[in-house]
């Protein structure tokens, strides 16, 4: 449902972040993204929501398709309208609004007709939200902010979710708790996602299929469980070396054995 | 005491124009943080416009008013969408300056169309006054300003709100760019607001002027105006709604009482000295946002 084909991104027409990627996301997958700090994961997302265009980006080769429409030109509220939701790295909540008025926010480009039992199913997948609904969502702690910025994009009856880093600053109990909810609106609403995550192992966990990118590249794909096997991968993104066992520091050499891809 | 009581309704009276004019600046501060420093000379411009509808062209009044509001409507999207359009991206101070250089242009305006003389506006109220209780006497005009204002403000904060495009300017004002990822039209929004400021703006015109004659120099009602927004806190609605009535009192009184001992003029000085000791002591407002921060 959502190809990118031999996308280039430039910022301010200069400076070359992505350099030619094409990837797919099929209907009802899960696809993760990986990558080191500055790889360019987020820059994708933001080529395909349209975040680009605020922040002097350009898709400048190449081109974004959803559903089989070119989208690499639109607004981001357009985008979001055709079913793309983007939830952004950093919790970017709506601060000074209730949890209710937040997730309130996602249903106004949809006018009213589900609106109420969207509130309610939103407050099914996250009961925590439920008992905060009045509270000023400023205050709420990191795993309920994270809670409420994916109700809101559920609110607005995605086809597709581009996640950035849902697992960023989160205590790992709370982590899995997220990736589970997430996993159960993949299967049960039928919502693709595309997963941007720096914690490999549980997005490999919860995806088909992966890609891995590096300095604007994409040098390794595939699918989860055959990457989880991958040498490479498992010394670079899950730190094992051989199957399962942690090294220990004594066997380590002085220098890291640094990895070039191409 | 009778006397007090009189200085006490006719700043409440002027005050309630302060916080009208106010939602202006704070609407288009919390969607943009762009400080409009226009307002003042819309404010005027309306009053003009809505001179000439009436007594030039001899509109009806009634049809007159609406007219007037509606070119304040026509005038925020006209600056929205030609003016503010092709700054996006620019440094906000440069919007800023924009907006001041704007209100000299305006001026001009107001000077070249209707001259320097002091115009005096339709009246529209009845003259006369009630006495309460023997101890103060009020003109009508005061206690229809308290009305209008208050049946105003309440039909604005209805429709910020209670309804989706209030809900789409608060999200807006919080994180522009979130707002656009959730499917909110923000330029919409942004004429939206700036369409209602120039209204509440063109609104205030009007009445302030039924009072104060219409000349271009009462364009400075704007920077009273910004007193009461700086001081409720730049973000904050309420804050402005309770500021401007306190603020227009304290105006009258220190003119009625402080004016004999330093040769007149606190009027106009008394909002910007308590402007400058609320900066001093809450530099975000009494009741602006400071920003959220989780512990």
């Amino acid at each position: 449902m959502l190809e990118l084909v031999n996308v280039e991104v430039r910022y301010h027409e200069v400076i070359l972040v992505i350099r030619g990627i094409s990837l797919e996301v099929q209907q009802g997958q899960i696809v993760s993204l990986l990558g080191a700090n500055g790889a360019g994961k987020t820059t994708i997302l933001k080529a395909i929501s349209g975040i680009l265009h605020h922040e002097d980006g350009k898709v400048s080769e190449g081109f974004v398709k959803f559903e089989g429409k070119r989208i690499d030109r639109l607004e981001s509220y357009a985008i979001a309208e055709a079913g793309i939701l983007h939830v952004m790295e950093g919790r970017r909540i709506f601060e000074h609004l209730s949890v209710e008025e937040n997730l309130l926010t996602g249903a106004i480009m949809h006018g009213n007709v589900r609106t109420h039992s969207d509130l309610e199913k939103v407050y099914t997948y996250f009961p925590k939200l439920a008992t905060v609904r009045k509270r000023t969502s400023g205050y709420l702690s990191g795993g309920e902010q994270q809670m409420v910025v994916i109700g809101r994009a559920l609110m607005g009856q995605p086809k597709l979710f581009l996640l950035d880093e849902p697992s960023l600053g989160l205590a790992p109990l709370l982590i899995k708790e997220i990736f589970d909810i997430l996993k159960t609106i993949n299967r049960d609403e039928g919502i693709s996602m595309l997963l941007v995550e720096q914690n490999a192992r549980i997005a490999l966990d919860s995806s088909n299929y992966g890609y891995v990118l590096e300095n604007g590249r994409i040098v390794l794909d595939g699918l989860s469980d055959k990457l989880k096997q991958n040498e490479d991968i498992k010394e670079f993104y899950l730190g094992l070396s051989e199957l399962g066992s942690r090294r220990s520091y004594r066997d380590f050499k002085h220098y890291s054995r640094r990895k070039r891809w191409l | 005491m009778g006397k007090i009581l009189n200085y006490i309704i006719a700043g409440l009276a002027n005050g309630c124009i302060y916080s009208l004019i106010a939602i202006g600046f704070v609407l288009i501060y919390k969607s943009s943080s762009i400080l409009n420093f226009a307002q003042g000379a819309i404010v005027i411009l309306s009053a003009f416009v809505f001179y000439s509808f009436t007594i030039q062209l001899g509109i009806p009044i009634v049809i007159a008013i609406l007219l007037a509001l509606a070119f304040g409507a026509l005038l925020g999207f006209v600056i929205e969408r030609f003016i503010l359009d092709r700054l996006i991206g620019q440094p906000i101070l440069a919007i800023i300056i924009l907006t001041l250089a704007f209100s000299e242009f305006l001026k001009g305006i107001m000077n070249l169309g209707w001259g320097t003389d002091i115009l005096s506006a339709p009246q529209l109220f009845p003259r006369g006054n009630i006495t309460i209780l023997n101890i103060a006497t009020l003109d009508y005009s005061r206690i229809a300003f308290l009305v209008i204002t208050f049946v105003l403000i309440s039909i604005f904060a209805i429709f910020y709100n209670k309804t989706k495009i209030g809900l789409a300017m608060k999200a807006t004002s919080d994180d522009t760019i979130a707002a656009g990822s959730v499917g909110i039209r923000v330029r919409r929004v942004f004429a939206v607001t700036w369409i209602i400021s120039c209204i509440t703006a063109a609104a205030g015109g009007i009445l302030v002027t039924n009072v104060m004659g219409i000349h271009y120099k009462v364009a400075e009602i704007g920077y009273k105006a910004m007193a009461v927004a700086l001081v409720g806190g730049l973000q904050s609605l309420p804050g402005i709604i309770i500021i401007g009535p306190v603020m227009g009192i304290l105006e009258f009184l220190s003119a009625a009482y402080l004016d004999p001992l330093v040769d007149g003029g606190m009027r106009d000085l008394a909002p910007f000295i308590i402007l400058l000791i609320v900066l001093i002591f809450r530099p975000s407002g009494i009741f602006g946002w400071e920003r959220i921060e989780r512990i």
